[in-house]
């Protein structure tokens, strides 16, 4: 085992202080500033004259001065950490690697004198320059190829991996530093160390990546099945109203010729029927008016419920006449409560004889308003006052939770409201979410 | 209440005239027409004139130039009145019904398309209710939910409680309950009249039917209840019956 003089040791640890700062000043143009120069000098004196007394000092000195100068209040914590982490780590390595590659070298050929001191500094340098530019060029690389696997939640992921492995190495060589262990066993730690997280790092973001893709892809194939039912629906809406532009014709080509005869009282006859027609087609081409919803879950929901109306022949009409945005924060929520509600009114009204439900999506300045109305059946049965209790239905058992549930869910937000109403046979309720819209 | 009747066929608008007309003829009341017009001009300038007469605007909500404009002139309206009635009257076939009234709070909705009986029908049984209406102007509680001011007739409120582990309370009237953020102290200086049942319940004793010391409940006119406490209760019936 070799000693090294003490003075280069001192050296050298300005050297990795200095190329610290470099790697860290390299990153962004915010950093190079006249400020953060005087700084970089300063901290490289304070800390390798601290460093003469704790060997282990600029460790733990160097993370400090970033946070307390250097740090970048507008772009937060993680980007900071990743602005610290990255040049911290690399230059460890590098220098540490380096470092023992050299000393192993030396070693061999057993020479150490002034002479050889200065071709260690250089020695030193120079390797150490070379291994950075060689993991550099190899981090590049690696990330060109996972790059499109990396999303920026995993990106996160990696910097605070990163952090942990800084943290964990810098414990490692300061215990190390603290003990004089054998530079040997230190050098394979840190190697077998380094390279093995960083790969788990990897790994493990890529892996998590690919199974919120894979997740996401699956929603997309719900997305699109659901979305090619919309089509049958639309396609189905166009033969409808080509029928009826058909009959339009038809019907004035009649009234045209009982014109031309003068019979007054067919015509009034014809024009009543043509009425009542136009009323029907015109309800059913316009029932799914959808394209004003832009908050895709929501509008999923109304589809899935739509459907399932249609299938027990209960009509709902959607109403949106103006854009509803994406709920954000609310989208859950919505679709919860919505969720409950349409369930309910499906069941209300599949004994009744409208079997229509209306919803409306309301756009007021900063709020959406939720509206969802149905006839119900038993109009004396239905008790207001008992409506937000746990198990009251006018349904038979095990079904009256909907409601005290969606007034639960309602109230653990203070930005959502609920009222109900009844009117005659109508049940009605209105949702409101306050503060969703920006005017 | 006046009448103000904007419709951009003439001939339409003639005919709300007469049937709006004939019907105040028939409940002799001091109900009459101010202004039927074909120009959204003019319903604007009388609402500049006197911004704050209550009065009853039949709309129609497309004009031939401009689709929303019923909706405009309500906007209008609504921004210096909250109390006038709005009728409007539309062949959009009920595809902006739930929108339109909630958002200019709206008194009818009438489809052109159902025909005209059907819209004679309609407007006929509006102008019934408005005069019923327009009697004694009666006592308002509003409240607001987000950006909307709501607003609710007293005597129509049943009982105001508050809703556990949350900032909202819940007011409850005959046919609905009704949620928004407000809290009891702030209530009852708007409505002195309401009693206090406890920390988290206020009482319209007016509407109150019966106490039923049985049950221990508080029964309200039109089937609504509330669960008390005997003494409590014993209170309120000493109470209503010194009113």
């Amino acid at each position: 085992m070799i000693r090294i003089d003490p003075n280069v040791g001192q050296i050298l640890d300005v050297f990795a202080i200095l190329l610290f700062f470099v790697l860290l000043v390299r990153q962004t143009e915010e950093f190079r500033n006249k400020k953060n120069f005087i700084i970089v000098l300063c901290s490289t004196i304070m800390i390798s004259y601290i460093d003469l007394k704790f060997n282990f000092a600029s460790l733990i000195l160097l993370p400090l001065i970033y946070f307390l100068f250097f740090r970048i209040k507008s772009i937060g914590f993680e980007k900071n950490l990743e602005y610290l982490v990255k040049p911290l780590l690399l230059s460890i390595i590098s220098t540490n690697i380096s470092g023992l590659l050299l000393i192993d070298f030396f070693s061999r050929i057993k020479r150490i004198d002034t002479l050889s001191s200065n071709g260690f500094v250089i020695g030193n340098v120079f390797l150490t320059i070379v291994i950075i530019l060689i993991f550099k060029g190899l981090l590049h690389r690696v990330f060109q190829y996972i790059e499109r696997y990396i999303d920026s939640w995993s990106r996160r992921l990696v910097v605070y991996a990163a952090a942990i492995e800084v943290s964990l190495l810098v414990i490692i060589l300061t215990i190390t530093r603290l003990l004089r262990t054998d530079t040997r066993i230190l050098a394979n730690t840190i190697i077998f160390f380094t390279v093995t997280l960083l790969i788990l790092t990897v790994v493990f973001a890529v892996m998590v990546t690919l199974r919120f893709s894979k997740i996401e892809s699956e929603n997309e194939k719900k997305r699109i099945s659901e979305t090619s039912m919309y089509l049958a629906e639309l396609e189905e809406n166009y033969k409808e109203l080509q029928k009826f532009k058909h009959d339009y014709r038809n019907l004035l080509i009649s009234v045209q010729s009982l014109a031309d005869d003068g019979n007054i009282n067919k015509i009034n006859q014809l024009l009543t029927e043509a009425m009542h027609a136009e009323r029907k087609s015109v309800s059913t081409n316009k029932s799914l008016q959808l394209k004003n919803m832009g908050d895709g879950a929501v509008k999923g929901l109304l589809l899935n419920k739509y459907f399932e109306g249609s299938e027990k022949n209960i009509k709902l009409k959607i109403e949106i006449s103006e854009k509803i945005p994406d709920l954000g924060n609310y989208t859950m929520l919505t679709c919860r409560v919505l969720g409950i509600l349409l369930d309910n009114s499906l069941d209300a009204v599949a004994d009744t004889c409208s079997k229509k439900i209306n919803i409306a999506f309301v756009r007021m300045r900063t709020d959406v308003e939720v509206i969802i109305s149905n006839v119900f059946d038993n109009a004396d049965r239905l008790d207001i006052n008992r409506i937000y209790d746990r198990g009251y239905t006018t349904k038979g058992k095990n079904r009256g939770l909907g409601l005290s549930n969606v007034r639960e869910i309602i109230n653990s937000t203070d930005n959502m409201f609920i009222s109900v109403s009844v009117d005659h046979n109508v049940f009605t309720v209105t949702i409101t979410i306050t503060n969703v819209l920006h005017d | 209440m006046e009448y103000v009747i904007c419709e951009d066929n003439s001939i339409l608008l003639n005919l709300y005239s007469i049937i709006i007309q004939n019907e105040i003829d028939t409940l002799k009341n001091n109900d009459s027409i101010l202004l039927s017009t074909n120009n959204p001009h003019e319903v604007l300038n009388v609402i500049k004139a006197e911004p704050e007469q209550p009065r009853v605007y039949l709309l129609d909500i497309e004009f031939s130039n401009s689709v929303m404009k019923g909706i405009q002139i309500a906007e209008r309206i609504r921004r210096v009145d909250r109390v006038s009635k709005i009728i409007f009257i539309s062949n959009h076939s009920e595809l902006i019904r739930f929108t339109v009234t909630s958002q200019v709070e709206a008194f009818d909705y009438i489809d052109k398309s159902l025909g005209l009986e059907m819209l004679e029908k309609r407007l006929k049984a509006d102008v019934k209710a408005v005069s019923e209406f327009s009697g004694a102007s009666p006592e308002i509680f509003q409240y607001r939910v987000g950006d909307k001011e709501n607003q609710v007739e007293v005597k129509k409120i049943d009982f105001i409680e508050t809703i556990k582990n949350s900032k909202k309370v819940q007011l409850h009237t005959s046919g609905s309950i009704i949620s928004f953020n407000s809290n009891l102290k702030e209530i009852v200086l708007q409505l002195p009249m309401l009693y206090r049942l406890n920390r988290s319940c206020l009482v319209n004793l007016d509407n109150v039917e019966k106490v039923d010391l049985i049950e221990s409940k508080l029964l309200f006119d039109n089937g609504n209840y509330l669960k008390i406490s005997y003494a409590k209760g014993v209170q309120i019936k000493f109470l209503l019956s010194r009113k």
